[in-house]
């Protein structure tokens, strides 16, 4: 693996030199507080904010599962014969200052679709992206626990790795793949050789803890979130939930969508041209688990939060062996009601030891 | 034969109706498959049974109550166009203040006395409350906000025409909000009622820099206690949130007390 240094102004004009030959999307302060991966068009037109932005509104993930992609269109021809193509065009892109977290969304994602019958929508825009991730060196604000969540450090699946150093406004460029090779050809950098060694000195500088810790280690939440109905704790949170859904779409795991049919009028009813779509759906959501005939298999929210805490922390892990909550903390920082999953989990574990505790 | 789409006023701006009109393209392919009747804005004319009957506006007297209940009779389906047919709009605001008080607000102090007296001055006003179009007959299909979304009209169409039953999701608007990566409101300082209100217009005022106001009604399953609460602490106060809930949705139920 080859590693370089750079300054921020020399990554600067690189960022912008890439960008002038394909899409390229980074993290762009929005008018309040937050961030949102957007196009980089031109100089000055977007502040680099790599150092202090927080996760952005939505995961980059979601640049590789867009909602609303067509997924083909038909049309029926004068002999009555339908003919299908494929929807959407996928042109390739670069996603920049991607967080640990958010790199270890991308990764769990494309375990989720390319298990079984491979997602090819998702695996071919998946193909035709770059990544540049970003490391963190101070949690990004008190919602995140990524180093409890073990998504912290994770540099899997980035073509190539970025880490500021100690020194103001340096850079450790690790390259990771031959395609971060490519990338890297128009950066003006020196070559490193005492990469790990300066790396190690910028990591030894994060606080510690690193951000909030689960009362219980990650490896052991499986196992209570499995066995634990906790039906009070759930009921708690539910009290305050809106079912609106924020929690699902904006979590770098969350992979659930809809798929909708829709075809063109043109003069007749006769459907013979149109297209199927999908769209991001959302187990809070209360009509999500309402099947034909109308049984909702999960009609109260304490339902469906434990739903959905449990596919972060049990169902998911059993079968691929990852924890599915990255720590990224967007569920609890843009829930308007404050519903954090770090407290619902630490509240079923706290009420595990309660009962233990009762029973002696 | 074609099937016959009927489209009747009731307190109402006619907004919905100029929305349709506006979408021509729509419009236009439309009026291939399907007889028009009683679209005031376009065309005028009368028949006796409607395949589907659009109710734009909210009911007020006893005389439009009747009117609706005969199309009704005379509708296979009958749907609800709009914020004032759906969830009174908000004309249904007086169903707050006395008719009397109202009269005053709108013309006047003289014209509050002269009702005292004068019974000619009266009959606009006896009614007690602004309704729904649900109060009064069976509602087949909501075609919610103000003014209603093309978009909705367009699926709604297609699918009663194609013999399918449309569906329109009951999710809250920050579905749509969220699906187009807005930052929410509450980060800006503003609040909103975007998490208790029917999405379907995707999100569209938030997308625009505005703050939902729930033009589309309340969820039934809308958490009011939860979102008093969540308003409450942004400093709002129970009078401006009450009469924020009011705003579109007076004629609901939830928010009479
Ligand atoms: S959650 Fe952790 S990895 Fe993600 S941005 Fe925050 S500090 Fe970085
Ligand atoms: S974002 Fe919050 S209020 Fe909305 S569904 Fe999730 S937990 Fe409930
Ligand atoms: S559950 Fe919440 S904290 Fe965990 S990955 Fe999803 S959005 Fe991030
Ligand atoms: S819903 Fe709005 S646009 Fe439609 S008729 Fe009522 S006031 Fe007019
Ligand atoms: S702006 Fe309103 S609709 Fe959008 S997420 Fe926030 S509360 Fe929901």
């Amino acid at each position: 693996m080859n590693a370089y240094t750079t300054q921020l102004e020399q990554l600067k004009s690189w960022f912008f030199a890439l960008a002038e030959k394909q899409s390229f999307f980074l993290p762009k302060k929005m008018e309040g507080v937050n961030y949102r991966f957007e196009r980089l068009h031109c100089v000055n037109e977007q502040d680099l904010d790599l150092l202090s932005y927080r996760p952005t509104i939505l995961p980059p993930g979601k640049h590789l599962f867009p909602d609303g992609e067509i997924l083909f269109t038909y049309h029926k021809d004068e002999q009555g014969h339908y003919h299908f193509s494929q929807g959407s065009t996928i042109e390739p892109q670069i996603i920049a200052g991607v967080r640990s977290c958010d790199l270890k969304g991308i990764y769990l994602m494309d375990r989720v679709f390319s298990d079984g019958i491979k997602d090819t929508h998702y695996l071919q825009r998946r193909e035709k992206t770059d990544i540049i991730a970003f490391n963190c060196l101070t949690p990004c604000d008190d919602h995140c626990f990524c180093e409890t969540a073990q998504s912290l450090d994770f540099q899997t699946g980035a073509d190539i790795f970025i880490s500021p150093l100690l020194e103001k406004d340096c850079f450790l460029l690790e390259v990771q793949s031959s395609r971060g090779d490519e990338l890297i050809k128009t950066l003006v950098s020196d070559k490193c050789v005492n990469a790990t060694e300066l790396k190690q000195q910028a990591m030894d500088s994060r606080p510690k803890p690193f951000g909030r810790q689960f009362v219980t280690p990650v490896e052991q939440l499986s196992e209570i979130i499995h066995h634990e109905d906790a039906e009070y704790v759930y009921q708690q949170y539910a009290k305050r939930c809106f079912s609106c859904g924020t929690c699902n779409l904006v979590c770098p795991t969350c992979y659930c969508f809809e798929t909708k049919d829709e075809f063109e009028l043109e003069n007749s009813l006769d459907q013979a041209k149109g297209k199927k779509t999908r769209h991001w759906d959302a187990c809070l959501n209360p009509g999500f688990a309402e099947v034909a005939g109308g049984h909702n298999f999960r009609p109260e929210a304490a339902a469906r939060q434990r739903h959905r805490v449990r596919r972060k922390f049990d169902y998911l892990p059993q079968r691929f062996e990852q924890t599915f909550c990255t720590g990224c903390g967007r569920c609890g920082r843009q829930c308007t009601t404050g519903i954090d999953i770090f407290d619902i989990v630490n509240d079923v574990c706290l009420s595990v030891e309660q009962e233990q505790e009762s029973e002696q | 034969m074609k099937p016959k789409i009927a489209f009747f006023d009731f307190a109402s701006c006619e907004g919905c109706q100029l929305a349709l009109l506006n979408c021509e393209d729509i419009f236009l392919d439309l009026l291939e498959l399907v007889d028009l009747v009683e679209f005031r804005e376009a065309i005028s004319e009368k028949s006796a049974h409607y395949d589907i009957a659009f109710i734009e506006g909210s009911i007020h007297r006893e005389e439009d109550s009747k009117r609706l209940v005969d199309i009704r009779s005379r509708s296979q389906y009958l749907v609800a166009l709009g914020a004032c047919a759906c969830n009174g709009n908000v004309q249904a605001r007086s169903n707050f203040i006395a008719p009397a008080e109202n009269y005053q607000l709108v013309y006047g102090e003289e014209a509050r006395n002269r009702v005292q007296i004068d019974k000619n001055y009266w009959p606009l006003w006896a009614h007690t409350r602004v309704r729904s179009v649900e109060e009064i007959v069976k509602v087949d299909f909501h075609l919610r906000g103000c003014p209603m979304s093309a978009n909705e009209f367009l699926i709604l169409v297609k699918a009663l025409l194609s013999n399918q039953t449309p569906h329109f999701p009951e999710n809250a608007v920050c579905v749509e909000c969220k699906r187009n990566a807005n930052e929410c409101v509450f980060d800006k300082g503003m609040s909103c009622l975007g998490p208790i209100a029917y999405g379907g217009c995707d999100a569209i005022c938030v997308n625009n820099g505005h703050v939902c106001d729930a033009c589309r009604g309340l969820l039934p399953y809308a958490n009011v206690d939860a979102h008093n609460e969540l308003m409450l602490s942004k400093g709002i106060s129970e009078e401006a949130i009450k009469s924020r809930y009011r705003l579109f949705c007076s004629a609901e139920k939830m928010s009479q007390d």
